[in-house]
């Protein structure tokens, strides 16, 4: 059987070639005999590996908090989604019609710039003071979180169209509508899921604040109980899952941005 | 009365000059327009009782809160100086670790192909954690003091910088490399004179992100496990039910983020004073 040559590897020694298959198994085995050797240690409260993995099976399906794992989980993905979902349908408009309308800009670059520098966090004790403790007020912040970073790139994208494209567009006689239909928004279609890529990950530290600050389902919540209740295995199965569904939700979306924008596959 | 060509594309290009000078002063007045009219009605609002002060200060009530604070200890028993340096130290401490240990990690993850391929995978796996996960566990080994904030804004900063360093290096422009090398240059010499260099943009745009978050992490952090900060300051507005505190707060950690940004900036010119003014 013939095994296609690494380029990578041509003319390195052995001892290299070992690390390169090895190395990173090794680290990440190195990892995890940290974390058991420190677990086991018993003076604190952390669990170990194989304690964690056993205890995220049991409460898949079974019951913590009143609801299964899996609902939980739901949860804290429909409230991302849906201020996800608003801010792509309000936001991209909104910043292509701000780049590519000089007076739009005018009137909202400025209102932007002031409600930028503010941490999507810092919103919290306002809006529960405005719209209570209930969902609506969780969405709206996870919302401030994520319609900035999508408008902003929105905007850029727009911007940073090359001036060579408009004048193509021009020597083909498209009028207005066509020049932003056909001309800027496939130009812009890049910048554009890169903000929405950015208000993703963005989201999610949004989403485990607000819901760590006041919530009674969703990871975040399970992560601050299991905080407060010395139930430290609880809160790292949260921690887990958090970072496996960021990490699926990332995946998904570079899937579907790929088969959004064909020309992008190398 | 011949014009030669040349005065004539002179005549139209100041002519085109003064039209974008005009059309730029038009938008900036419009701009400010805008802005004064928003405060205006939002003034209004407030001085007109049209919404309840419970929900709302005005601009004016705003300014006036920040300005008492530098001297009231009511209602959350600090000064607001006390507040800013508090959050401040721990934003700063934590940028900077993720700094010192993100940029040469990133660095040499870009370059050296064997680094690359060895921490990829842990790092993979510990990048979509956010930040603030960890709070029980830096919670349970160092408490709450400013060390366990420190790393809790760490985490937070270290995976931006470690991308941005890593994708800067990685877009270094070939042609600089084949220049290097037909000098003789030696792959750590080239690393070390035209990866790093050439990186520094990059790197100096992932540690403004990273001072955005940053500051995102630490309000976060101190309004769920602090005593002072200006986290911590607007959770106590909002369990006083004093609006103004809250508004103060935002307000306040707007300025000090830009301010922050600012510095980074700063450095950033600073250090890249080869790089041409665009």
């Amino acid at each position: 059987m013939k095994m296609k040559k690494n380029p990578l590897l041509e003319d390195r020694s052995v001892l290299y070639k070992a690390a390169y298959y090895v190395g990173p198994y090794l680290l990440i085995a190195a990892f995890l005999l940290l974390w058991n050797s420190v677990a086991s240690t018993g003076k604190t409260m952390l669990p170990t590996p194989y304690a964690a993995l056993r205890r995220l099976v049991t409460i898949w399906m079974g019951d913590v908090a009143k609801h299964p794992m899996i609902y939980h989980v739901w949860i804290s993905m429909r409230r991302v989604l849906s201020a996800l979902v608003f801010s792509v349908v309000v936001g991209v408009p909104f910043g292509i019609a701000m780049g590519w309308n000089k007076t739009f800009r005018a009137i909202f670059k400025p209102l932007f710039e002031v409600i930028r520098p503010v941490p999507p966090i810092a919103w919290v004790p306002l809006f529960t003071l405005w719209f209570g403790t209930g969902e609506f007020s969780r969405v709206a912040i996870i919302t401030m979180g994520v319609f900035m970073p999508i408008v902003i790139n929105s905007y850029s994208g727009v911007i940073m169209v090359p001036e060579i494209n408009f004048q193509v567009g021009k020597v083909f006689g498209a009028r207005s509508t066509d020049m932003l239909f056909d001309v800027v928004l496939p130009s812009s279609l890049n910048a554009i899921f890169a903000g929405i890529r950015t208000a993703l990950g963005g989201g999610w530290m949004v989403l485990l604040a607000s819901e760590m600050l006041g919530a009674r389902e969703g990871i975040g919540f399970l992560i601050m109980q299991g905080s407060s209740a010395n139930d430290l295995t609880l809160a790292i199965v949260g921690m887990v899952m958090i970072g496996v569904f960021g990490a699926l939700f990332a995946y998904g979306f570079d899937y579907l941005e790929r088969w959004l924008c064909p020309w992008k596959r190398k | 009365m011949e014009k030669d060509y040349a005065q004539i594309r002179a005549e139209a290009k100041s002519a085109e000059t003064k039209a974008m000078r005009k059309d730029a002063i038009k938008f900036l007045t419009i701009s400010i327009v805008v802005v004064i009219l928003v405060l205006t009605a939002w003034q209004l609002a407030v001085s007109l009782g049209l919404v309840s002060t419970r929900f709302f200060d005005s601009p004016i009530g705003v300014v006036k809160t920040i300005i008492d604070k530098f001297t009231n200890r009511k209602p959350d028993g600090g000064l607001l100086l006390q507040h800013i340096w508090a959050s401040a130290k721990v934003v700063w401490l934590g940028f900077l670790l993720a700094a010192v240990i993100g940029i040469p990690l990133g660095l040499f993850m870009g370059w050296f192909r064997l680094c690359d391929r060895i921490i990829r995978p842990l790092f993979e796996m510990v990048r979509p954690i956010p930040s603030l996960a960890w709070i029980p566990i830096v919670l349970l080994f160092l408490g709450i003091g400013v060390k366990a904030r420190a790393v809790i804004i760490f985490t937070g900063c270290f995976v931006a910088t470690v991308l941005n360093t890593y994708t800067g290096i990685r877009s270094t422009n070939q042609t600089l490399i084949n220049v290097a090398k037909t000098c003789g240059a030696g792959n750590f010499k080239i690393f070390w004179k035209v990866g790093i260099p050439s990186a520094m943009p990059m790197i100096f745009a992932g540690l403004k992100t990273s001072m955005g978050s940053a500051w995102g992490t630490i309000v976060a952090a101190e309004m769920l496990a602090s005593s002072n900060g200006l986290g911590y300051m607007i959770q106590m507005g909002r369990s006083f039910g004093k609006v103004s505190l809250i508004m103060a707060g935002i307000i306040v950690i707007g300025i000090l983020g830009f301010i922050s940004s600012g510095l980074v900036s700063l450095v950033e010119d600073f250090v890249l004073k080869w790089r041409p003014k665009k």
